[in-house]
């Protein structure tokens, strides 16, 4: 009876691995093609493009750049300053401090020589107590704000930024990031072009400055990452950012723009409520919400994504942090679907519920743990069983690691032909290298970790965990 | 190809004695097989490109150091040069060529007088405009494009009528690019395609319009003609280049559309008849307050800054107290300020006042250091 039922069960459970998998793979080459056609027309179309004419337009929004700080310490004087020089007219910097237990508000004010102004805020979006704003007594600085409140986590800063922004456009950032110094006018690109629908949200590629060369908020030589695990994020960014990213807003159900770097319109994420502090996801959640709330007032909307490098940061570089990050990022994901799971397979959301949900739901919530019951489904034929068949086992892997390369090569193609950041040919190379280690040294931590974020989702788990940087200024002086 | 095929699944039979797995193996050695060579391929094609574009961008680099010598050489000393500069266009390479326009374009924007004309010559006769007037005939939209760009930057007029033919292209941005060309070229009438412009315009064809007519110096046209256009999208972009251009003979036919049920449109016939600064724009704006949106609200008070006196003193203060929006109130008290030592005297009392979503709004206006600019809303 006992042997009949596990017979059953794993020719069932087999089956459904089986049909998963193929379905995963189709998804990939979809995805892949779409991605190389998308990108391939964002080229075409922005080829004669000239961002001039945004600069100095009377048609052309107001920014408010948000970046809300937790112990930056380290960067944030050449960050602040790279937000200052960016090529747009008409944007205020608005910074804010999280309740550092650093000196990074004491540095903000006295390098940029700041003072507490009686600046009244009405709270649209529910936050903490901003405790001051501070201005600049030095005129040159006078785009920049500095919010100082108590520590209640990135959403509720950015949810006091917006309360305290005057603007059209919001851009959120993370004020570890560097900002490519066209950033804004290519993120407002797109709010300008549509004339049917109505842009809700923009972002645009994140780009890994691990090695790179970095002063005064500037990026001046892109390098492959020295760290191993930096490097193979690299490749992993590639894949999500230009590849993922680009198809699902083609096909317009994108469900995320980073939070490293992303324009919204003001008046409607206000209205939207703004960022969800009861979540380590706010970055995708804030989306899928505005996203929810436009289908159902019948609004004609879109989500932009662009495939320009805008927004270069530091990725985490050490095992722990990073498992971390995944560990936060795969509780994000669970919390933002399941909050709006009236989404899944709803016509009324059109291709954003058929698809875009469909998909991050199967393939990014569940894919780990598909991959991980089917890794103890082997365990267990070889210890209960002590048969596998081990030929084809190999076969089976061999398929599916030729497979993640080419989808990598494929990956590593789009970038070079079209933004080439990496020149130098040893770049290239340690690149394609890395490309072959990837599938069996660094996938199968992302499903542990994967796994445990998860099971710290049941646990009820809500800390967003430490992120320690090394900072820019180390990288520099390690590369000269 | 048969025999082929049975020879791998029989290979493949050799090492698997479960005959179910045999077609599955082939199968996937098949996709292994077409795997690998794609990433052999994928990967090859990264690495030539890379080494084709490192070479290819040591020899534009230095191609280009000879052509722009002997431009300027042409241009600034010797005329003969030219015969080189023909020699050169006779090599054929699209690439020489393309570096000429390239150039030439560029001079041609930053020179003026005999120097400007002296390029156009040079363009012509070295049959470098026939080269960008067979872009226009090309069936690629980007290149059609590109000849656009090339010959209206090089004020090129005869090609006005060809151009022409793309101001309703399908393609939006050929349609787009093609008026872009012609606003150069009709130095007389630059908005002319306005007057049958179809469809909804873009914010994106409006900056690119501005910022092609302001680049082109070409002669203001009087914008008042538009103002009768059905299209809302040309209102809207008429009523900002009205503001900008400070037309104020505009000013009774821009006073019509405050009343127009279109908020947007309402919205910018009021910022438009603020800046073109007459006096009898206050009164319309007072009256017109009380039976607008919030928002509208917000540009009226805003546009009222422009207008001082009594009257709009008292017309603030009794807003500040009946409004309920926070960012309207914020701009009355700016509003107030802006009136001088009576309008601050006034936000004291109202700092005193015990009312204190009030009080905190009048110390944030009453605080200079905070920037008045940045702080108006657009």
């Amino acid at each position: 009876m006992f042997e009949e039922f596990t017979g059953l069960f794993n020719n069932y459970y087999e089956s459904v691995i089986f049909l998963y998998s193929l379905f995963l793979i189709a998804a990939y080459v979809t995805m892949c093609s779409i991605s190389g056609i998308s990108l391939w027309k964002y080229r075409q179309k922005n080829r004669f493009v000239d961002y001039n004419a945004i600069l100095s337009s009377p048609f052309a929004p107001s920014v408010s750049i948000i970046a809300p700080a937790y112990n930056e310490s380290k960067n944030i004087i050449d960050n602040i300053q790279g937000l200052l020089e960016l090529m747009y007219e008409d944007y205020e910097v608005i910074i804010v401090n999280d309740g550092s237990t650093d000196d990074t508000l004491q540095k903000v004010v006295e390098y940029y020589e700041m003072e507490p102004v009686n600046y009244a805020i009405d709270y649209k979006i529910p936050c903490h107590e901003i405790n001051a704003v501070y201005k600049s007594k030095n005129r040159s600085f006078q785009k920049l704000f500095v919010i100082d409140k108590t520590n209640a986590g990135k959403a509720d800063a950015l949810n006091a930024g917006i309360n305290m922004s005057k603007k059209d456009m919001v851009v959120s950032i993370d004020v570890d990031c560097v900002i490519e110094r066209d950033a804004l006018l290519r993120l407002v690109k797109p709010f300008l072009e549509e004339s049917d629908k109505t842009v809700i949200a923009a972002g645009g590629v994140i780009k890994i400055a691990n090695s790179c060369t970095v002063s005064e908020g500037t990026v001046e030589q892109v390098r492959i990452p020295d760290n191993w695990w930096a490097r193979f994020q690299v490749l992993e960014y590639s894949r999500g950012l230009f590849m993922g990213r680009m198809a699902w807003a083609y096909l317009d159900g994108l469900l995320i723009i980073s939070g490293a770097l992303g324009m919204f319109n003001r008046k409607l994420l206000i209205e939207c409520g703004g960022y969800a502090v009861n979540t380590v996801g706010e970055d995708m959640e804030v989306v899928v919400r505005m996203r929810r709330i436009m289908a159902e007032q019948d609004v004609k909307y879109t989500v932009a994504y662009i495939p320009d490098p805008l927004c270069w940061t530091e990725v985490p570089d050490s095992l722990p942090v990073l498992a971390r990050q995944r560990n936060r990022w795969t509780r994000g994901t669970i919390e933002t679907l399941l909050a709006h799971r009236r989404i899944f397979l709803n016509p009324r959301y059109k291709s954003f519920g058929m698809l875009g949900y469909t998909y991050w739901m199967l393939f990014e919530w569940f894919a780990p743990l598909f991959e991980f019951s089917g890794i103890m489904y082997f365990l267990y034929l070889i210890i209960v069983h002590g048969a596998v068949n081990w030929k084809f086992f190999i076969v089976a892997f061999v398929f599916i690691y030729s497979f993640a390369i080419a989808l990598t090569s494929w990956a590593i193609l789009f970038e070079e032909l079209t933004y080439n950041s990496y020149k130098r040919k040893s770049d290239i190379v340690k690149l394609i290298f890395t490309a072959f280690l990837e599938p069996i040294v660094f996938h199968p931590l992302t499903v542990i970790w994967a796994i445990r974020g998860n099971i710290d989702y049941i646990l009820g788990k809500k800390s967003w965990g430490v992120n320690p940087r090394h900072g820019f200024t180390h990288l520099k002086k390690s590369e000269t | 190809m048969i025999l082929q095929i049975l020879t791998f699944i029989s290979w493949v039979e050799y090492f698997f004695e479960d005959k179910g797995l045999v077609f599955f193996a082939s199968l996937l050695l098949t996709f292994i097989a077409y795997f690998v060579v794609l990433i052999f391929v994928l990967l090859s094609i990264v690495i030539i490109h890379r080494q084709i574009q490192n070479k290819l961008e040591k020899r534009r680099t230095l191609l280009k150091d000879i052509i722009h010598e002997e431009i300027l050489e042409y241009l600034f000393n010797d005329e003969k040069e030219m015969d080189i500069l023909l020699d050169m266009v006779d090599v054929k390479s699209a690439f020489v060529k393309q570096s000429m326009v390239d150039f030439l374009e560029v001079l041609h924007d930053n020179l003026k007088g005999k120097y400007h004309e002296k390029l156009k010559i040079l363009y012509q006769q070295t049959e470098l405009a026939d080269f960008s007037m067979k872009k226009i005939e090309n069936k690629n939209w980007s290149v059609k494009v590109k000849g656009f760009r090339e010959l209206s930057r090089m004020d090129i007029d005869d090609v006005e009528n060809v151009i022409h033919e793309y101001i309703y292209a399908d393609n939006p941005i050929v349609a787009l690019e093609a008026k872009l060309a012609l606003i150069r070229l009709s130095p007389n009438d630059p908005l002319w395609f306005l007057d049958t412009y179809e469809g909804n315009m873009s914010v994106w064809a409006k900056v690119n319009i501005f910022y092609s007519f302001k680049n082109s110096h070409v002669k203001v046209p009087d914008l008042r003609k538009w103002l009768q256009s059905d299209n809302r999208s040309v209102l809207m972009f008429i009523l900002v280049m009205i503001k900008h251009y400070q037309q104020t003979n505009a000013f009774e036919d821009v006073k019509r559309f405050v009343y127009y049920s279109d908020e947007r449109l309402r919205h910018k016939a009021y910022e438009t008849l603020a800046a073109l600064n007459l006096e009898s724009a206050k009164d319309i704006l007072m009256n017109r307050y009380p039976s607008e949106t919030i928002e509208n609200k917000k540009i009226i008070i805003s546009c009222l800054r422009h207008f001082s006196g009594d009257a709009t003193l008292d017309f603030y203060l009794e807003h500040l107290n009946n409004e309920d929006d926070f960012d309207l109130k914020l701009e009355i008290a700016y509003g107030m300020a802006a009136h001088g030592d009576e309008g601050e005297k006034q936000l004291i009392d109202v700092q005193n006042s015990k009312n204190l979503a009030l009080k905190k709004i009048a110390a944030h206006v009453s605080d200079t250091r905070i920037n008045y600019r940045t702080e108006t809303t657009s």
